[in-house]
């Protein structure tokens, strides 16, 4: 990024600051605080505020790129030394990351560039050229309405079962847009706030049905099993039901279902979905045994999974950024959304910050092609390289924070 | 469990399970003097409290009869300053254990409306249910975080959280797996309290002192709590490591992609079985696609020497399963829990060999992680 558009970016972030500020983040005197710059990228961490006027006011000055807060509740917030800070709980966070999901529009609007040869290709960039070898490629990850749909999708089943198997209370419950690709759910629980690492643990493991086994859940050959069991039983109950209502032949196949086995469910196929409906013993024709059901049951579980970030549940010392701040990647914000509104939440209208003024941009020529944009109903591009343009702020800022146009 | 509830736990109860909260009232009540040595309760107190670290030490299990049940109740107090009094890591962990596995053995004979009670003692959210389930019949359910606090720490498949049924943040227990969980709970309350009283050194009844002696003797004979420590065995053994660690270390070398948390744990492990910053550097310089810079900076983090100055441990084997990063596990990887208990292990036992017979060797080679490029 030139200096001239970081500059331009940082005071336009600083003056959307001073007069809108973030999201006053709950208890904001135990939470520690970091953020992130424009062009030099630095960080800067373990800042605390006494109060959200401080905070405010410190990032109408700096226009940090990225701002975070802390999940955890501090003594000494300020304190640079983890372990002097006096760790108090914190609150239980969800990370859904369309990047993580696989989606066909990947293939189509994700590009890579190698900068020495100019190869290219679209999907995730491979670790290296494979014309030249080099390891310098240039990589855009774009996003579109099919990630984000795929990414919400997950988020809807991530709120269902934190409330349905594991009682969490929906008002305890925020679900955010994160500025980019995903969606984040904070929990903030007294009850849940003092877990620890493998507790956290515990729980995205049974999200994502991490070890699940059939057996340990009661189910073997002769098992029962009802579509409105309680936990992961219903739910696979649930899933079972309709892989079967709608399997073919090569939809078992593709399971390592053996040809005997296919052939003797497609047949009874109504028999069993007759005995999941009443919740009686599962109804397995001969072929079908125990190896079978474990690998229908094991691909259902992959197919009711919900795909959060491990990592970042896990951990009690995660940095999350703010809500009512923007993302340095997009020019977005991350915005709160109803638990109930969700469904029809579209980040491409209402993420965004700038609504007025248009700027000047010229596309670098890093990438063979910038793939189009569609922000608040109107399509922009796709853009050539080296081409200038003007356009709407919103998406002027949005390909500057993805480094494939300058401020011109 | 409500009201009444405290008239369901009699003396004897108290002296089955001198934790409770109820028996740490009673001792109070009772104002045993630690320095009146003719008193004859006190001295069958002590020979108890004795008997009880020293059944810890060499049975791992404090013996689950009862005679007096004065002496029993009083006993545990004294044995836990006794445990404090000798100020060792391991032997506290030890007897927190052997005190926990007393307790579940109690515990599995006791009707569900006592263990309620005392389930209750302890903090628990509990509540009795009557649900059969595939032959099998809960009794109980179990608010998620007392579930989570005490079952995250055991290893059967069976108790992850994934394989139990849930609902409404209530999980499903039989008796006996509440007496387990229960010995869980135990044990680290005990831990707590042997933790709590470590500053205590200063007031320490004389009489005290013989007893503390015995239980060092005890220890010294089983050559307890000096077992050899990673820094004890020495170089890194390459062949020592654990099938996760090997599986990351051969990704990085043929340059396949290892995720940032794989990239951690490894460095971290390597931090820990004594290999220098430099050295762990200079082995991702060889493997894997490199920027000194910033491999070095990564380096320096983990190992404590920048930015929040902690020093990070590599993940349990918990962990490493549910970031994929477990590869399936070996004979020696059922018997632990954690990457580096692992290794230790498997060090030990390499160098046990190693010491008679030259043994054919491993075909990395026995000098250490970093040698091939």
């Amino acid at each position: 990024m030139e200096e001239k558009t970081a500059k331009f970016l940082r005071s336009l972030y600083a003056r959307y600051y001073a007069s809108h500020g973030p999201v006053e983040p709950e208890d904001i005197g135990h939470r520690e605080f970091a953020f992130m710059t424009f062009g030099e990228r630095m960080v800067i961490r373990h800042r605390g505020f006494g109060s959200y006027d401080e905070l405010k006011a410190f990032m109408a000055k700096l226009g940090p790129s990225d701002a975070f807060y802390s999940s955890a509740y501090f003594q000494r917030p300020d304190e640079p030394d983890m372990k002097a800070k006096g760790w108090m709980g914190a609150d239980l966070i969800f990370d859904i990351d369309a990047d993580h999901i696989p989606t066909s529009c990947k293939g189509e609007h994700d590009i890579w560039a190698c900068r020495s040869c100019g190869h290219w290709g679209t999907g995730e960039a491979p670790d290296a050229c494979p014309r030249c070898g080099s390891k310098e490629l240039a990589e855009l990850k774009w996003i579109c309405n099919k990630c984000i749909s795929a990414a919400k999708e997950e988020l809807i089943k991530l709120i269902e079962v934190l409330e349905e198997d594991l009682g969490v209370d929906r008002s305890d419950m925020v679900a955010s847009f994160s500025g980019h690709r995903g969606f984040h759910l904070r929990v903030f629980s007294e009850d849940l706030r003092n877990l620890g690492q493998d507790e956290r643990g515990e729980i995205v493991d049974y999200l994502a049905a991490v070890g699940l086994d059939p057996e340990a859940l009661g189910l073997g050959p002769g098992a029962k099993l009802g579509l409105d069991e309680p936990g992961w039983r219903g739910r696979l109950a649930k899933a079972f039901y309709s892989l079967l209502y709608r399997a073919d032949e090569g939809t078992l196949r593709a399971l390592g279902l053996r040809k005997k086995a296919i052939s003797a469910l497609l047949a009874s196929k109504d028999l069993i979905l007759d005995s999941i409906e009443h919740g009686r013993p599962i109804y397995l024709p001969r072929g079908v045994g125990k190896s079978s059901l474990k690998k229908l049951l094991l691909a259902c579980a992959e197919e009711a999974a919900v795909k959060v970030d491990p990592v970042v549940t896990r951990d009690t010392h995660r940095l999350v950024r703010m809500s009512g701040s923007l993302h340095g990647k997009t020019g977005l914000l991350k915005v709160d959304i109803p638990l109930d509104e969700v469904e029809e939440f579209d980040p491409f209208s209402s993420a965004l910050a700038f609504e007025r003024d248009w700027a000047k941009v010229r596309i670098t020529d890093s990438l063979p092609v910038v793939p189009a944009l569609r922000l608040a109903d109107e399509d922009y591009g796709p853009f050539e390289p080296g081409e200038t343009v003007e356009l709407p702020l919103q998406a002027a800022v949005f390909l500057m924070c993805k480094e494939v146009a300058e401020l011109a | 469990m409500r009201g009444g509830s405290w008239a369901g736990l009699t003396k004897r109860d108290l002296a089955k399970y001198p934790f409770l909260k109820k028996a740490s009232e009673y001792v109070s009540a009772f104002g045993l003097d630690l320095r009146d040595l003719v008193s004859p309760t006190l001295s069958k107190t002590l020979e108890r409290a004795l008997q009880r670290v020293l059944d810890a030490i060499r049975f791992g299990k404090v013996s689950p009869r009862l005679t007096d049940e004065d002496v029993e109740l009083l006993s545990f107090p004294v044995a836990v300053l006794l445990v404090s009094l000798v100020g060792n890591e391991y032997l506290k962990k030890r007897y927190a254990l052997a005190e926990a596995k007393r307790a579940e053995e109690l515990l599995a004979s006791e009707s569900p409306d006592k263990l309620a009670v005392l389930a209750t003692d302890l903090g628990w959210d509990i509540r009795s249910v009557e649900v059969p389930f595939g032959g099998i019949l809960y009794e109980f359910s179990l608010s998620l975080k007392d579930y989570l606090r005490n079952a995250s720490r055991l290893k059967d498949k069976k108790w992850k959280l994934v394989n139990r049924l849930v609902k409404s943040g209530r999980v499903l227990v039989t008796r006996l797996e509440v007496a387990r969980l229960l010995s869980e709970e135990i044990s680290s309350k005990i831990e707590e309290l042997l933790a709590k009283r470590g500053g205590l050194k200063d007031s320490i009844p004389e009489g005290l002192l013989p007893y503390v002696e015995r239980i060092r003797e005890a220890m010294s004979e089983l050559k307890m709590g000096e077992g050899p420590r990673l820094e004890e065995v020495g170089e890194v053994l390459f062949e020592a490591f654990p099938p996760c660690m090997k599986a990351i270390y051969n990704a990085l070398h043929e340059k396949r992609h290892v995720p940032h948390a794989g990239r951690f744990a490894f460095t971290a492990f390597l931090l820990h079985i004594g290999m220098g910053i430099d050295d762990v550097v200079e082995l991702f310089r060889q493997v894997a696609d490199f920027s000194e810079k910033i491999t070095r900076y990564q380096v320096e983090h983990i190992a404590g020497e920048r930015g929040g100055r902690t020093q990070y441990t590599p993940p349990s084997c918990k962990t490493m399963r549910s970031y994929g990063l477990c590869v399936g596990a070996d004979e020696l990887c059922q018997k632990v829990r954690h990457p580096l208990t692992y290794y230790m292990r498997k060090a030990r036992m390499l160098k046990r060999r190693k010491r008679p017979v030259k043994t054919a060797e491993g075909e990395e080679g026995g000098q250490g992680g970093g040698e091939d490029g």
